[in-house]
């Protein structure tokens, strides 16, 4: 297992004249929870982009279990094995709780191109465990768009998860919630990852959160790495606590 | 049991009931309601709002008019082609058109769909020899039985009844479902594996089929088919159909099409301001009812 | 083949030919710019495809004819026409923004699009109601009759006032646009409405503003048409057709864009009448669906 899940070799990517990522290099090992930190601006969300297909990198690979998939759009790198939640929470807004769950399973199984079958049980018992599992059970037949913001976030990660990606990729997941809502949130995720096994990537702002849960930090500085390591070595670094940890420490 | 069997009853017996002219306009409706509802596949679970649909009921109804006028087949050859033909014909135009409109999405999208159904317009106008130009076609009616409204109406029902099923089973299944989520956030269905592009262009070609076979069993009830049904502004009928009936059931722009053809015949009968009514209805429709009638209905119910 | 080709192109040889052609494409240019700027100000601004700009040019010709009947082949009436046309169509564009438009612009697409469609058909209905089924014709002001002679070839008159008349516009636009707050707004938010109003800036009085200009340049264009063209019914659903093509070529929302695509189109449409008479007409679109899918921004749009 030595082949790391997630290689990212110098990825870059400029808009105009703005250069939003300048070269950054990652490797996440299987089991990794990652954090990727950084003050705004710092590139976090452009990178989650040009990394999953949304935007074309201007140079650099990114290398999923040992294949290259740089610039492969998202529906091919999310049949890879690859997940990803919004920072903005991103859910099928028309449709309910289980029915968001069901469509991402559907399209997993491949049964998206079926034209006859009714597709309403498909599912629904695989549906149920997820959203019980991402503590949503009651909430099965409301209306995603009507669910409360934690609530569409545990949604959101329900529906990446059925896909039964081995990487997920997690834009800002507790973005908009109140301190201790943030906890319970990362621990879910962190527990429920650890439980199916999949390797974890996400951009945070809050450093409760990260020292919390993460296995190994990186943190970007406009565009480009600036450190890396455990969460223990990160946090001794000068670099560190000048740019990033001096404003919250 | 009894809300399947009633409408159904309804529609198997309306021929005993109506005189010609009305069983005319009975067709007429049948045919508009699978046009509107093959629209809606579009519109309603699809999201995607065209202003060249006209182009697939406009082809269908050429269609049925070059194989019965240009192919130089027997007359009753012709005529039982002419379902499959359309169909085929509408797919492949959908294919071609479909494939270039949707590689852009919302406003430039729809004016695609706009330029490619202005060019089959101009083309029919042109091509003289073949589409008749500016008198369009004419002699189109079904030989023997079928030329008779009675009979001609259980014909278009026979293959408008399936057509409408096998929508209903499309948009139900996991290909409806993904078209739904799809419309409900297109870079989220992205991510879960989805590729939005091809999602779109089979409900497009689905859609413009069907709008075909709906053109051309219209054309073989009137008899012709005019250049006129590929001017932009036919492309007006399909969304007012479906935004009147109500673009959030699958019925729903079937009720529209009903609703929309009757009030035409009434009001034509009376004025030939015809288009000055119904611009009165749809600006009383988009400011008063914007759920349309089923969705007005709905609410009445609640 | 190559013999058909040389055969149609024969005309090319000919300088008056081309002249004239030129002209005539140019000066059709200028109409097709006054009812193209005012689409695309309109979709840059309310985002709004105006499908009933057609109509508006119509009823710009229409009051032209009932004013110039009063004193027709006169300066005087033409004058009258002009100035009546655009401010009757400002006063009607308005009418419209504020009693319909201005209530669906949150509503999804299809209702927009929608009730411009219905204004195409209650329009074209009370134009009929109106002035009548016949075709109505605009008689030329004795000033502006005959030809002028330059560079030894003769021009008709009329048809080089309307160049000078477009130049004259384009430059009022973007003198307005460009030196004015009030069009500094406009351009702002082309590019940015959420932004405009953040500023205090009070949208909605813009907004009719831009739409009773745009009203006001098609009702314009169609009085400077009406000695040329046959204004019947059915009018209002042609000329749109070519507005589309234009503002897609040019960009939604810009002018410079209008200006050049039209031009673009016009001198197109005269030549491709002389080489390949109805495949011009099939160029137009060709081309218009090559622009969307390659640059959908057009030439001068903003990119999205």
């Amino acid at each position: 297992m030595s082949e790391p899940i997630l290689r990212i070799e110098g990825l870059a990517k400029r808009f105009g004249g703005l250069e939003a990522l300048g070269g950054v290099d990652l490797s996440v090992a299987r089991g990794d929870f990652r954090a990727i930190i950084g003050p705004n601006g710092a590139g976090k969300s452009t990178f989650f982009n040009t990394m999953t297909g949304l935007l074309r990198p201007d140079a650099g690979r990114v290398i999923f279990e040992g294949r290259d998939v740089t610039g492969e759009p998202p529906h091919r790198l999310a049949r890879r094995g690859v997940g990803r939640t919004f920072q903005i929470t991103s859910v099928f807004q028309d449709l309910n709780a289980l029915e968001n769950v069901q469509v991402s399973l559907l399209a997993h199984a491949r049964r998206n191109w079926s034209v006859w079958p009714a597709a309403s049980a498909m599912h629904a018992g695989r549906a149920r465990e997820l959203l019980a599992l991402v503590g949503l059970a009651a909430s099965a037949g409301r209306l995603a768009g009507t669910l409360a913001h934690g609530d569409q976030k545990r949604l959101e990660l329900a529906i990446a998860l059925a896909s039964e990606p081995r990487l997920l990729l997690l834009d800002e997941p507790t973005a908009g919630m109140a301190a201790q809502e943030r906890l319970e949130s990362i621990r879910l995720v962190h527990r429920v990852a650890r439980e199916l096994g999949v390797s974890c990537v996400f951009t945070e702002h809050d450093m409760a959160v990260v020292f919390a849960v993460a296995s190994h930090i990186t943190v970007l500085h406009q565009g480009r790495v600036l450190a890396e390591g455990t969460p223990a070595e990160v946090r001794a670094r000068r670099e560190v606590q000048q740019v990033y940890l001096g404003e919250a420490a | 049991m009894i809300r399947v069997a009633l409408p159904v009853l309804l529609l198997l017996g309306l021929p005993f009931a109506l005189s010609d002219f009305w069983l005319f306009i009975a067709i007429e409706v049948l045919a508009f309601a699978l046009y509107a509802v093959s629209f809606n596949v579009l519109l309603g679970y699809g999201g995607m709002l065209s202003f060249g649909h006209a182009a697939f009921f406009g082809v269908g109804g050429y269609a049925a008019a070059i194989l019965i006028k240009q192919a130089g087949l027997p007359g009753g050859v012709a005529f039982a082609l002419v379902p499959l033909v359309a169909l085929a014909v509408s797919a492949a135009f959908a294919l071609l058109i479909g494939y270039f409109s949707v590689q852009r999405s919302g406003i430039y999208f729809a004016m695609l769909t706009f330029a490619f159904q202005m060019l089959l317009y101009t083309i029919a106008l042109k091509a003289t020899s073949v589409t008749g130009g500016d008198d369009g076609m004419t002699g189109l009616k079904p030989p023997g039985l079928l030329a008779k409204p009675f009979y001609y109406y259980y014909f278009a029902l026979a293959l408008i009844a399936p057509a409408l099923y096998v929508l209903y089973r499309m948009v139900n299944s996991p290909f409806g479902f993904t078209l739904r989520a799809l419309r409900a956030n297109p870079r989220r269905v992205q991510y879960i594996g989805v590729n939005v592009r091809a999602h779109q262009l089979v409900a497009f070609v689905i859609s413009g089929a069907f709008a075909g076979l709906a053109g051309a069993l219209f054309a073989l009830s009137t008899g012709n088919v005019f250049p006129g049904w590929l001017n932009w502004t036919a492309s007006a009928t399909p969304i007012v159909m479906a935004v009147l009936g109500g673009v959030h059931t699958f019925l729903g722009p079937a009720v529209g099409a009903a609703v929309y053809v009757v009030l035409e015949v009434l009001i034509s009968g009376r004025t030939e301001y015809w288009p000055l009514a119904m611009g009165v209805i749809i600006v009383a429709l988009v400011l008063l009812m914007p759920e349309g009638l089923s969705g007005f209905a709905r609410r009445k119910a609640a | 083949m190559i013999d058909f080709v040389v055969q149609q192109l024969a005309w090319a040889q000919n300088p008056v030919v081309v002249a004239r052609q030129l002209l005539a494409g140019v000066s059709n240019g200028m109409l097709l710019f006054l009812i193209s700027a005012g689409l695309s100000l309109i979709f840059g601004v309310l985002r709004v495809i105006n499908f009933a700009h057609g109509a508006l040019f119509m009823f710009g010709a229409l009051i032209a004819v009932s004013l110039t009947a009063l004193a027709p082949g006169t300066t005087g009436g033409f004058v009258a026409a002009l100035i009546g046309a655009s401010a009757g169509l400002a006063v009607l564009g308005a009418a419209v923004e504020t009693g319909l438009l201005r209530r669906i612009y949150r509503a999804p697409h299809e209702y927009q699009l929608l009730l411009t469609f219905a204004l195409v058909f209650i329009l074209g209905d009370a134009a009929k109601l109106i002035w009548g089924r016949e075709d109505n014709s605009v008689q030329v002001p004795a000033l502006l009759t005959g030809s002028a002679q330059a560079f030894g070839l003769t021009f008709p008159t009329y048809r080089l006032f309307l160049i000078v008349v477009g130049i004259a516009v384009a430059i009022g636009l973007w003198l307005v646009l460009h030196r004015t707050r009030w069009g500094i707004f406009v351009r702002a938010a082309t590019i940015d409405r959420g932004m405009l109003s953040a500023l205090g800036v009070n949208t909605r009085r813009l907004f009719t503003a831009v739409f009773a200009l745009g009203a006001a340049l098609a009702g314009l264009g169609g009085a400077l048409a009406a000695p040329i063209v046959a204004v019947g019914p059915g009018l209002h659903v042609q000329v749109i057709i070519d507005a589309f093509v234009v503002v897609v070529i040019g960009g939604m929302g810009s002018v410079l864009g209008a200006l050049v695509a039209s031009l673009l189109v016009g001198i197109v449409n005269a030549f491709g009448i002389l080489a390949i008479p109805g495949a011009a007409v099939v160029l137009t679109f060709a081309l218009m669906a090559v622009v969307l899918i390659v640059r959908p921004h057009g030439l001068f749009g903003t990119p999205e």
